[in-house]
């Protein structure tokens, strides 16, 4: 990426700023859109600020940083790239952790779709409200997600009611499925029209080569679909395949190219890649990581031993009768002990 | 000894059939008088007591008393081997048998198969209970009841039953609606297995778990009547007499409803 390397010249500009009122240890080496750096600079009010915080990562689960920026409604995901060795030269100082963060657009309906589907699982169907429906005790952040979505997106993957006051949604899977299919169209059509190879030595060659009359476009639409499924629930992207007609090829989370790293900023909001800007945050790094191209293999050789594993063995012997109760609501009901005194 | 001859071997099979679901391993206790049943579902919120006495059986002997730790599917296994009309003999040892054997010999004696089945160890706590006086009796046609369970648990998963003088009401609500099924008090009708009794001393409002009432109901085939008691804060209990020699009482503990706002 051309970015990358011009950045090491734009970003001590502002570290270096940033370092003047941070403490030491909490330095980084950041790539932001120019105007968010801008705004990190000149806007004073806390509110506004573009800041750090730390959300569910809609496919894995676990923790990952994204800086929000309530200004212009945005959120960007936080990834690091870190080569074996390296350190950083910033003004007159060497900072050792020589990790590069990339601070790139996400759409905030990756983000929120999570607790869309849980609750859609427990609620049974309610339409609620987005504050509502957004809250998570282990990341009380989540909650600013919903400051930067508004009504039109949400509708997106939502049903929705109520007034301009008054607004509630619930999960719409089928809504959520044309969503993401068009996020994979658009994505493709940018894939075929750029010289991206999204075939041979990328995307399971071995599969490839054995039908040769695969058309490209194919290609092009699973290479997309697996850039999205990065950001999906399995269950959820494993629904999207299936909509698309496209069968997943790769077990495992995809290999990324650095070309791949790039096409997934365009699939996650349709915009070109933001401008490379340095920009210091303040809060601890982020933890994920850039996939390298050179140090994964392209192809999953263990998939197919792998894929035994998936069929359900029963592991007990109990009869239809004795599951079905197993899986009775025994909510407010006492044991039976408490009822009747042991002999 | 233990030696127990039953001519009607299709008995034990609907016996066994409404308890397995429910209970995986039983302890059959047999004394002189009956052979006794008692075992609890995985959560312990429900309980079936069964009582066969002696008198059900074409020859019954018991020298001392004998427990049996009985594994319902594998005896289950056994008699789907059986015939309705077939004959069933169980057979166990005195003392710390680790094995009952069943005979089952067809109606015109030609032929006879006989099954060996390990008996298990169960380390379960025996519930003694007692004989309460229930705030509601109601008795009923015992199909109807298994209907009613059918045809409510499609609506939600629980079931509220309300009596009030005359009539039982059950009703059921899920997201798809609600459901009210009533029952009024009958008893002038001609067939008694078709009436509805209703024997009322408080009224009583209890709400229970679908998926339990639907398992019971699997006792249907033994008994034409059925026979809901109901107090209030106390276990459901569902009888199915066997005959004049037995019962297979269902004990459920009732669901306290916390949240009001699922109603």
């Amino acid at each position: 990426m051309a970015e990358e390397e011009r950045e090491p010249d734009d970003s001590p500009r502002l570290s270096s700023s940033s370092h003047s009122k941070n403490k030491e240890q909490s330095r980084w080496v950041m790539i932001v859109p120019e105007k968010i750096a801008d705004q990190q600079l000149e806007d004073s009010s806390p509110d506004s600020q573009p800041s750090i915080i730390k959300l569910k990562h809609p496919k894995t689960e676990s923790a990952a940083q994204f800086l929000i920026c309530p200004k212009d409604k945005s959120i960007q995901e936080i990834l690091s790239f870190q080569d074996s060795k390296g350190s950083w030269f910033i003004d007159n100082t060497v900072q050792e952790d020589g990790r590069l963060l990339m601070a790139t657009n996400i759409d905030p309906l990756f983000l929120i779709l999570p607790y869309l589907q849980s609750e859609n699982n427990t609620k049974k169907h309610m339409f609620m409200e987005l504050d509502q429906i957004v809250k998570d005790s282990s990341y009380p952040q989540c909650n600013r997600l919903v400051e930067i979505l508004d009504h039109q997106t949400t509708c997106q993957i939502c049903d929705s009611k109520g007034n301009e006051d008054f607004k509630v949604y619930r999960y719409s899977e089928e809504k959520t499925l044309a969503w993401l299919k068009s996020k994979v169209e658009r994505t493709a059509d940018y894939l075929s029209s750029s010289d991206i190879s999204v075939s041979s030595g990328q995307c399971s060659s071995y599969v490839r080569s054995s039908k040769p009359s695969e058309v490209p476009r194919e290609d092009c639409l699973r290479y997309a679909a697996g850039l999205i499924s990065d950001y999906l629930h399995p269950s959820l992207s494993k629904k999207m395949f299936s909509n698309l007609g496209i069968k997943e090829e790769t077990t495992k989370g995809k290999k990324v190219s650095e070309n791949g790293n790039k096409t997934e900023e365009e699939t996650t909001n349709g915009k070109r890649r933001p401008d490379e800007n340095g920009h210091k945050a303040e809060e601890e790094p982020p933890l994920k990581k850039v996939r390298k191209s050179s140090s994964e293999p392209d192809e999953d050789y263990s998939r197919s031993f792998s894929m035994p594993q998936v069929k359900a063995v029963p592991t007990s012997k109990l009869t239809p009768g004795q599951k079905r109760l197993a899986k009775a609501d025994k909510t407010g009901m006492k044991s039976l002990s408490s009822f009747f005194k042991k002999k | 000894m233990f030696e127990a001859k039953l001519q009607q071997g299709g008995l034990l099979k609907k016996i066994l059939e409404s308890v397995k679901d429910l209970v995986v391993d039983g302890l059959w206790d047999c004394d002189g008088a009956a052979i006794t049943l008692q075992g609890m579902d995985s959560s312990h919120v429900a309980l079936v007591e069964m009582l066969l006495r002696a008198e059900a059986f074409e020859h019954y002997r018991c020298d001392r008393n004998v427990t049996l730790g009985m594994n319902h599917n594998h005896l289950s296994k056994i008699l789907k081997c059986a015939n309705n009309d077939d004959i069933v003999i169980l057979k166990a040892a005195d003392q710390n048998p680790d094995s009952c054997s069943l005979i089952l010999e067809s109606k015109n004696g030609e032929k006879t198969s006989d099954f060996v089945v390990s008996l298990v160890r169960i380390d379960t706590d025996q519930l003694g209970i007692p004989e309460t006086e229930y705030s509601a009796h109601v008795k009923m046609s015992s199909g109807e009841f298994q209907r009613i369970c059918r045809d409510l648990s499609q609506f939600g998963d629980a079931v509220q039953i309300t009596c009030s003088k005359q009539d039982v009401k059950f009703s059921s609500s899920g997201e798809t609606g609600k459901a009210n099924i009533t029952l009024t008090h009958s008893a002038t009708v001609d067939k008694e297995e078709e009436s509805v009794t209703v024997d009322l001393k408080e009224p009583v409002d209890l709400t229970f778990a679908l998926r339990f009432l639907n398992l019971f109901t699997k006792a249907t085939p033994i008994s034409d009547t059925v026979t809901l008691s109901l107090s209030q804060e106390a276990p459901l209990v569902v009888e199915y007499k066997i005959g004049d020699s037995g019962h297979i009482r269902y004990f459920l503990a009732p669901k306290i409803q916390e949240d009001e706002e699922n109603e």
